[in-house]
């Protein structure tokens, strides 16, 4: 039942995020939702291949009514393949890393806070996002940094799985929005579901 | 030779003897913590993922921590015939994976669980032979329980053993 409602939010954030990620990149860029799933925080590099494989992260803290964290994964390829589609028309060696890297930390930047506008606007919560940053390593390492108060590995986190078709290719990111355990208490409850 | 590989997870520990890798994959913020009996090669690893084990003791793991981690480690090496006082350590892990303005105090994780980790070996009287620790990037840490030997391995940063 509440899985329902959160891919909804889901959904309504990435439809968001996708009009704000347009409007930057002056393309057509879709965003779709096919699964949320509720997941502890430790099984998470499973389903982006192992603890091992190179991932791009974007993270924003998430202060205000709550404590969280959003983080926004593409595995090493996918990233590439999105930062490729929106430098296009720029030669390849003009592209430095750290361009790369303010591309992605963009689009982690858009995408996270356009859902936190969401989810701020059906909970009727104030959310206040910090400034972004942004890690280019392997998956667990990213993912055991999470920096949410009372985070220990078996908190359940929000994952929204994310595809983003820009130019008709389709690449697949993760969001990943992790509450402290008592903030998803109150998210829940002002959603009017039970934990 | 080598022997079964076998995964310490977060929060997790294992201990093997004469042979075998135990394995932390994709530390960031976590410490790996490596003990080792050299004499009759028992090893025991730690995937630790906080500091300090503010819970109610019996209802979370110990291993999660730095505080509690290290100490369960040694009494459970002890159990199984390790001898304390010739007990050594290798550690790795304690990155900052992410920079971000102004919650600099929020984000150092790494850092309390280096210092934590090191704190309670010093109190066992247990002397750190190598570490590989700190900066902003992940590793995976082998652990040869045959010889005592870490490998640490890095994307893009190489590979380093001590």
């Amino acid at each position: 039942m509440h899985l329902d409602i959160l891919k909804e939010l889901g959904n309504i954030g990435a439809g968001n995020a996708a009009t704000s990620l347009s409007q930057l990149l002056n393309q057509r860029v879709d965003m779709n939702v096919p699964d949320v799933k509720l997941l502890e925080l430790k099984d998470v590099p499973y389903i982006l291949g192992g603890a091992d494989v190179p991932v791009m992260g974007v993270t924003v803290l998430v202060e205000g009514d709550v404590d969280a964290q959003i983080l926004l994964l593409f595995t090493k390829e996918s990233s590439e393949r999105l930062i490729e589609n929106i430098v296009a028309g720029f030669s390849p060696n003009d592209i430095s890393q750290e361009i790369r890297q303010s591309v992605l930390l963009e689009v982690g930047n858009i995408v996270g806070t356009t859902f936190l506008n969401a989810l701020g606007s059906f909970t009727n919560m104030t959310f206040i996002p910090t400034v972004p940053g942004i890690a280019d390593d392997m998956a667990g390492a990213i993912l055991d940094s999470v920096l949410v108060t009372g985070a220990d590995g078996n908190n359940i986190i929000l994952i929204v799985i994310a595809e983003f078709a820009v130019k008709g290719e389709v690449i697949d990111g993760y969001l990943l929005f992790v509450p402290s355990p008592s903030s998803l208490e109150k998210i829940f409850n002002a959603l009017g579901v039970s934990v | 030779m080598a022997g079964e590989k076998i995964t310490v997870g977060i929060g997790e520990w294992h201990i093997l003897k004469v042979s075998g890798i135990l394995v932390c994959i994709g530390l960031g913020s976590c410490i790996g913590v490596a003990l080792y009996d050299p004499i009759k090669r028992i090893g025991g690893m730690v995937h630790i993922l906080l500091p300090l084990n503010q819970n109610d003791k019996d209802s979370v793991s110990p291993t999660k921590f730095a505080d509690t981690g290290v100490p369960f480690l040694v009494d459970e090496m002890i159990k199984v015939g390790a001898n304390k006082s010739v007990i050594v350590a290798k550690i790795a892990g304690g990155s900052q994976m992410f920079s971000i303005k102004g919650r600099e105090d929020k984000i150092n994780i790494g850092a309390r669980n280096i210092s934590v980790v090191k704190e309670r070996l010093q109190n066992l009287g247990i002397p750190i032979l190598g570490e590989d620790t700190g900066g902003s990037f992940g590793r995976t840490m082998e652990f040869y329980v045959d010889s005592g030997l870490v490998k640490v391995k890095t994307i893009g940063r190489g590979e380093r053993e001590f």
